[in-house]
């Protein structure tokens, strides 16, 4: 649950990146630190292995302004992809209180985004969070990918795969472009804080 | 919360991501016609948001003015380094220099001022550029030698002729990734206690100087 301080008049929230194995969570915040790094005071942290893959988590986190009185300070971090780091993806939950889930349109990848998601259900559940009811915004990525070597899925096969019973907003994307990043993020931030606010009210 | 504060909330969250992030501009068109004015949007649009299309602009817009300065040194140098700029950064994304976007935003400022300010004289002209070709230099300095520090860092090959093996490989890179974490935060801290250094002398200086009066 989001760290508020009512004294203060300050709130922390937290969003998750999740998704299969090379999906391109990294890149997201990549794109993203890229486009605001100059506006913000701090620096992102990314933990990786050679072969650039995420080992524990990236971390961006920024101050957003102040939303009806309150300064929002905003915090984005990824998990480790691989299946084989779910310890470490579990930890990186903790305390969530957003997700974007970032699927790989790529056709090869089709079964390693359901599991993913499988997976991220029961690591929300595991503290007590029921996906179903919780802000999330699905991010359908590498759309860019068109050439015929490299089959994509159509959105239609993502949505029913993935999205049928969720109805999460989506997106199509390309985090390497950087096309419709900015608009994944703040999609999710909003629901986000107004889900934060339905909790207090 | 009723449907009014509801909705009010809504419009509040949005004008705030809205101007955080930016509004998301359409990419910019291939033609490009001749004006300061397309430069100087392309040169705020970073300032706001760091976009492939922005410095993609920036240095189309650059390029775009270059024939119409080929008889005036001073402005040429000027827009070279400004496309200069938009390259590196577009290529270096978040890891380019955190002082390349100031950069930017001065050699414009300066090639604006060139253009738009008809009383200048000669001398005046050539010490503006020279200012801004002096930190360019300096810039590409501090570049490379954040590069140099890094390849210094590569694993020297191994002396006998066989191929490291899988493990041994990866050992040694994990290895000098942590070896190289480990330099970069200490040259970082060092600069930082170089600086608290020089600020203690300079306040211990003044101290002097107020006990003298
Ligand atoms: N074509 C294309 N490639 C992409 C896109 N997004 C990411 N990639 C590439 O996919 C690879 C993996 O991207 P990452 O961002 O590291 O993936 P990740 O989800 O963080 O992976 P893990 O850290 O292992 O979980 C990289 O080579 C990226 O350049 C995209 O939109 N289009
Ligand atoms: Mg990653």
């Amino acid at each position: 649950m989001a760290v508020i301080n009512i004294r203060k008049k300050e709130v922390q929230i937290k969003i998750v990146y999740v998704g299969p194995g090379r999906g391109g969570k990294t890149t997201n915040l990549e794109y993203l630190f890229s486009s605001i790094r100059h506006r913000i005071q701090s620096d992102m942290v990314s933990i990786k292995t050679h072969g650039d893959r995420t080992l524990f988590f990236d971390f961006l986190p920024f101050d957003l302004g102040t939303i009806q009185g309150y300064r929002i300070k905003t915090q984005l971090y990824t998990v480790p992809g691989q299946v084989k780091y779910n310890a470490t993806r579990k930890l990186v939950l903790k305390g969530v209180d957003g997700v974007v889930f970032v699927a790989d349109s790529m056709a090869v990848m089709r079964e390693k985004n359901i599991q993913s998601l499988e997976n991220l259900r029961e690591n929300l559940a595991f503290y007590d969070l029921d996906m179903y009811k919780f802000p999330i915004v699905l991010q359908y990525n590498k759309r860019d990918l068109n050439s015929p070597d490299i089959p994509i899925l159509d959105v239609a096969t993502l949505q029913q795969d993935l999205n049928a019973k969720l109805k999460a907003p989506y997106f199509e994307a390309s985090a390497l472009r950087g096309d419709n990043v900015i608009a994944t993020v703040k999609k999710i931030i909003s629901e986000t804080i107004v889900s934060i606010q339905e909790h207090l009210a | 919360m009723d449907k009014s504060a509801k909705t009010k909330l809504a419009s509040d969250i949005e004008n705030r991501l809205d101007d955080f992030f930016g509004e998301q501009r359409p990419a910019p068109s291939a033609t490009a016609s001749y004006s300061l004015e397309k430069l100087k949007s392309a040169v705020l649009s970073i300032d706001w948001e760091i976009t492939d299309a922005c410095l993609t602009d920036l240095i189309d817009q650059s390029e775009a003015l270059l024939p119409h300065f080929e008889t005036d040194p001073i402005t040429h140098a000027l827009l070279r380094m400004l496309r200069a700029l938009g390259r590196y950064i577009r290529k270096r994304k978040a890891r380019s220099h955190q002082d390349a976007i100031k950069r930017v935003m001065s050699v414009f400022s300066s090639l604006e001022t060139l253009i738009n300010d008809k009383q200048l004289d000669e001398g005046q002209r050539k010490r503006i550029v020279a200012r801004e070709i002096q930190a360019f230099k300096k810039l590409k300095e501090q570049i490379e030698n954040q590069r140099a520090v890094k390849y210094a860092a590569v694993p020297a090959a191994p002396h006998d002729e066989r191929e490291p093996t899988q493990n041994e490989l990866s050992a040694l890179l994990e290895h000098q990734k942590f070896k190289q974490a480990m330099q970069a935060v200490e040259e970082r801290l060092s600069a930082e206690v170089k600086e608290l250094k020089a600020k203690v002398d300079t306040l211990q200086n003044e101290l002097k100087t107020i006990r003298r009066s």
